[in-house]
């Protein structure tokens, strides 16, 4: 059993690799993470084989919108939010709450402009949504490329996190850590151990509020359940020239505060997990619910990432117990939460909270994985190379293969982003998807006249142009590359690349004068009817036509 | 569906209705959104002492604008889903049967 192989992995790690001399390893809290791993993985694994989805694609008889709305939300918060969000309002105070609100404001966006209209259409991945109306091949290799990227970013995110766990438990060097749980990660990925369908993701969800509501209690408990004087206290606490309440932590300048907050709002739509979660319910209406059902989970969870937040700075602050003589925290800058729960509950909750995050984060990795696996394996392997006719077991090989690259792309992109606060990576997925996902997307559904070239070509320019702003950014530029200055001078590149896919989308839609772009257009009012009603299968030529 | 019967739903009023409220209801709602983010985000960009500022009991004005519009965020989906449920399905059953 997978889970055999992995905590065999684990008990080989403590003593093999800790560091000479450096701080003893914390055998209770180490025996409680083990413990409680094994029983969370063991009841995953379980409500993973009752799920009767697996990978059904069609004909699922429908989940209610409560129930999706909670795998929704279990899909969307992932430990790195936690941990991250936490870890950057204890390092920044108030500018740590912009991703929280932000990540949060994408959610209803997607209801008013998508979620109904998706459902009626009833294509689910970015690739088959734009492939509606316009030409398979260009749309594909494009939502392959980008949903690749994005998925990227997302994963060295959890490895980071999951690294530096490791490093805290374990006393192991971070690059070690980073490919020892990056290797495990990825092996039980391979095979198969959490297959992500809608009852892990509300196990996850279940999992991840019931942390963050314990750790919150805790911390209130402690300060006699008084919100405000955690304010108060936290105001008092954070370290000088930087004050808990005020502005201007990280996000230093007026551009980067709107391009930065935009991306927050504007990537949800465009991340590739997010529309595949609307195939569950069976018709618009339920569609509707899940997403405002979702939207009060996570606004639930990152109301509490307010409190728990707060409470890292009060409780945690740079105590020794908590960090080395330089004030960083040991495990690394995103292990705030973790320490937090270490300081409210001892060695039972920090292991058994270090588990809880270590299990979410694996159903992550497995959930991205997929998405991005199925991506290259399903959109760009079988329809495009292959035209639609792949020979049999090679998709799967296909499948597997690029779960091990991504895998080790995303273990090599860990080690880099050390010392990256993980929503802030997270930020940057966020960043690429608002750029490709969120322009080609509304002009698909909503505007008559958008052609497979306007599209492909948009598509690509924000892409583009979103990766490589990124990479002259200051985040890689200057912290992961080592150069002085950093080539693009603001946190993120949304406000530019947004406004420039959309007006190239423009430009080439409205020049495009072939017979085929007329068709296109044409095709518009049939797909109109279909988001607006969700009545009738419009025919289909170019799918007989085997595309 | 034929092209005909495409255009025979898209010529009735009711299609015409159901595609107009649902898009000014969606646009007035996301502009509510917008309008309340960008004015955190303009306000930390421009205006960062404003946030900074005491509230008698406790906390800051920015910390009361994050937790508002969360609640917000929270909230419209709710009233959407209200207003869509009563009124959008009732429509597009209307015209399901009345376009033959």
């Amino acid at each position: 059993m997978p889970i055999v192989v992995f905590c065999l992995g684990l008990l080989w790690v403590s003593p093999a690799w800790a560091e000479p001399g450096s701080v003893p390893l914390n055998i209770p809290a180490i025996g409680w993470f083990v413990a409680s791993v094994v029983v969370l993985l063991s009841v995953m694994t379980h409500i993973a084989r009752q799920s009767r989805e697996g990978q059904q694609w069609a004909g699922a008889p429908g989940v209610s919108g409560f129930r999706n709305g909670l795998a929704i939300a279990g899909d969307y918060i992932t430990a790195a939010s936690m941990l991250g969000i936490s870890a950057a309002v204890h390092g920044y105070g108030f500018d740590g709450l912009v991703y929280a609100v932000g990540f949060l404001t994408g959610w209803p966006l997607v209801l008013f402009l998508f979620a109904e209209r998706l459902r009626n259409l009833g294509r689910y991945s970015f690739a088959d949504v734009v492939s509606y109306r316009f030409s398979a091949v260009p749309v594909r290799a494009l939502a392959a490329t980008s949903t690749l990227v994005v998925v990227l970013f997302y994963l060295s995110a959890q490895m980071v996190g999951a690294g530096q766990l490791f490093v805290l438990l374990f006393n192991l060097p971070y690059a070690h850590a980073q490919l020892l749980v990056g290797g495990l990660l990825i092996l039980y990925v391979l095979i198969g151990g959490m297959p992500a369908t809608t009852g892990v993701q509300v196990a996850k969800a279940i999992l991840l509020l019931g942390s963050a509501s314990t750790l919150a209690f805790l911390i209130l408990e402690r300060l006699d359940g008084s919100l405000l004087a955690l304010f108060a206290r936290a105001e008092h606490y954070l370290a000088a020239g930087v004050g808990a309440m005020s502005p201007g932590g990280f996000l230093t300048d007026p551009v980067s505060v709107v391009s930065f907050g935009l991306a927050l709002m504007l990537g949800t739509a465009g991340l590739p997990h997010v529309l595949m979660r609307f195939l569950m319910v069976p018709d618009a209406k339920e569609a509707r619910r899940s997403v405002a059902w979702a939207t009060g989970w996570i606004g639930m969870f990152y109301l509490l990432t307010f409190i728990i937040g707060f409470g890292a700075i009060v409780l945690v602050g740079h105590r020794l117990v908590f960090a080395n003589e330089g004030g960083e925290l040991l495990g690394g800058g995103n292990m705030a939460a973790v320490h937090l729960a270490a300081a409210l509950g001892g060695d039972v909750l920090l292991g058994v909270f270090a588990a809880a995050t270590f299990v979410t984060i694996l159903a992550v990795v497995a959930g991205l994985t997929l998405s991005g696996a199925s991506a290259v394996a399903h959109d760009f392997y079988a329809r495009v190379i292959c035209r639609g006719k792949p020979k049999p077991r090679a998709e799967l090989w296909v499948s597997r293969g690029t779960t091990l690259l991504l895998g080790i792309a995303a273990i090599f992109l860990g080690v880099l982003f050390e010392h990256h606060n993980i929503a802030f990576i997270v930020a940057l997925a966020f960043g690429i998807a608002a750029s490709v996902g969120f322009p080609v997307l509304s002009a698909t559904l909503l505007w008559r006249g958008c052609t497979t070239r306007g599209a492909v070509a948009g598509g690509c320019v924000g892409l583009v142009s979103a990766v490589v702003l990124t990479i002259a950014s200051r985040a890689i530029w200057v912290d992961v590359l080592g150069f002085a200055e950093p080539l693009f001078p603001y946190a993120s590149p949304v406000l530019f690349t947004v406004p420039a896919a959309f007006g190239v989308l423009w430009l080439v839609s409205v020049t495009d004068r072939t017979a085929r772009a007329k068709e296109e257009c044409a095709a518009f009012p049939a797909q109109e009817v279909r988001i607006e009603t969700g009545l009738g299968v419009v025919a289909r030529r170019r799918e007989a036509k085997g595309e | 569906m034929s092209e005909d019967l495409i255009e025979r739903m898209r010529a009735h009023p009711k299609y015409a209705r159901l595609r107009h409220r649902r898009s000014a209801f969606g646009a007035r709602l996301i502009f509510l959104l917008v309008v309340a983010y960008l004015g955190l985000l303009l306000s930390m960009a421009f205006a960062p002492a404003f946030l900074a500022n005491s509230l008698p009991g406790g906390g800051t004005v920015g910390l009361l604008i994050c937790g508002s519009i969360i609640l917000l965020a929270i909230a419209l989906p709710v009233f959407y889903v209200r207003r869509a449920n009563r009124e959008y399905d009732r429509l597009t059953r209307d015209i399901a049967r009345e376009v033959r």
